[in-house]
């Protein structure tokens, strides 16, 4: 196998995160990895950026959207026209902010002369429920798109694209999938958390028989011990997750390991005492 | 209702076919506006105006692309021509906020910590370059492959490649902290 440098196999980065490397590079990418710290470090930093960015919640088109647009479907062009050019966004925006002020204003006063509202309000809730995600994005479609109205808006930008873009493209390594799987199984989200956590704790491997079925019982084992798998990633064969349980709950989660399989606390640095963050290593 | 059943009835000139386009379609397309430009007014605004759009030139449409590519395509451009005419006013907005709501018993400095890097990725997300932001969020947001997104921006296969892993590495340099 012929060598390569650490910046050729980091330019593979961004297809091993979309799972769209060939199965050669792919074994290359994994060799390297294996036998390379550095390399190491930074794609589980690269995989980690990419999990955070997954992990964020769909955005949701506001209440009354639909109504909106079928509404301004059925205004003649000439007045959505006169609309748009009368109250540009610029203008709309500080007109909205007034009225969310006097809005604003109106409820704390109401809040303030009624003596009995504050004691009839229940505490908040200790959490914010996200909305729902919303459906899959379509699978992707191998056809051109034809000469639409789009492809006229964005003439320009090909345009620029083409002349401004033309060498972006070179250095790319061959052997790659051109689509890659939508999206990447091992970056999903899959219900949890994906952040990282803003301070390095505990780094540990665990040797393991069955990294699948470790990863399920370290799941249990924190969520017992009260805590979180924030994040969860695959690298050269390994599953690595990261775990927050509660600095008082620590001692039990690492004992629980311990029963797992072979446990080798590699970088346990000072911790703060409300909770502690764990970068776990399953090995086969 | 797939998209060519949808298609027909939208050229029939259905209206219900065209709300059930702007229902199914609604979130996908302010999210793209949303991301880019970091306002949900305009993003609104962006969104509305890609529904009208499409509408107006469903004649055109000849349905070689899906219908979910030729929407994204028209907000793209819309939000590409947008951002190209001036200064942006980014906010604060739940939209970027992460997708699983916080523990039951999360303490203060938890949720603290959660806000700090929702705030992170925002403005992270906000001060990629446009041509690799549009890129990022087609793909690690939106969840389309690449050659979708070549679709979508009119551009090659190797550039969408080369500006999503520079747009994740701008990223990842601007989410250090928060990083192992």
């Amino acid at each position: 196998m012929a060598a390569v440098t650490c910046e050729e196999i980091r330019e593979l980065f961004t297809a091993r995160a979309d799972e769209a490397l060939g199965p050669g590079e792919r074994a290359r990418l994994d060799a390297h990895l294996a036998t390379c710290a550095e390399c190491a470090r930074e794609w589980e930093r690269f995989a980690g950026t990419v999990g955070m960015l997954r992990a964020m919640a769909p955005a949701r088109a506001p209440a009354g959207f639909v109504d909106r647009v079928l509404a301004a479907r059925r205004r003649p062009w000439y007045r959505r026209l006169a609309q748009s050019l009368l109250t540009p966004w610029p203008v709309k925006l500080p007109l909205e902010a007034a009225a969310i002020v006097l809005l604003g204003g109106l409820a704390i006063m109401v809040f303030q002369r009624s003596p009995d509202l504050p004691a009839s309000i229940p505490p908040p809730a200790a959490a914010r429920r996200e909305a729902p995600p919303d459906a899959a994005a379509p699978p992707v479609d191998s056809r051109r798109l034809s000469r639409d109205s789009a492809g006229k808006a964005r003439r320009p930008a090909l345009e620029r694209g083409a002349r401004g873009e033309a060498d972006e493209g070179r250095g790319e390594l061959a052997d790659r999938q051109t689509t890659p799987a939508a999206p990447a199984p091992a970056m999903q989200p899959s219900g949890e958390l994906r952040a990282r956590s803003a301070r390095a704790g505990v780094q540990a491997r665990l040797a393991v028989d069955d990294a699948a079925a470790a990863e399920r019982r370290v799941r249990d084992l924190v969520i017992r011990a009260g805590g979180e798998v924030v994040a969860r990633s695959d690298e050269a064969g390994a599953i690595v997750l990261n775990l927050v349980v509660a600095g008082d709950r620590w001692d039990e989660v690492r004992r629980g390991l311990q029963a797992l399989g072979a446990l080798r606390l590699e970088d346990e640095r000072e911790r703060p005492d409300d909770r502690v963050r764990v970068t776990l290593r399953l090995e086969p | 209702m797939d998209d060519a059943s949808l298609l027909a009835r939208l050229r029939a000139g259905d209206e219900r076919a065209f709300e059930a386009l702007v229902r199914g379609y609604q979130h996908r397309v302010f999210g793209v506006g949303l991301r880019m430009l970091g306002n949900r007014a305009e993003a609104e605004e962006i969104a509305q105006e890609t529904f009208l759009r499409a509408h107006r030139a469903l004649g055109e449409f000849r349905g070689e692309a899906r219908l979910g590519t030729w929407l994204y395509a028209i907000a793209s451009r819309l939000c590409l021509d947008r951002l190209a005419s001036g200064p942006r006013r980014h906010e604060r907005s739940d939209d970027f906020a992460l997708a699983q709501a916080p523990a039951a018993g999360t303490d203060a400095a938890g949720a603290l910590e959660r806000d700090e890097l929702q705030a992170a990725l925002r403005e992270a997300v906000a001060a990629l370059p446009e041509e690799r932001r549009i890129v990022v969020v087609l793909r690690d947001f939106e969840g389309l492959g690449y050659e979708e997104i070549a679709e979508v921006l009119g551009v090659p296969l190797n550039t969408v490649r080369t500006r999503l892993h520079r747009g994740r590495l701008d990223l990842k340099a601007k989410l250090e902290r928060w990083l192992p």
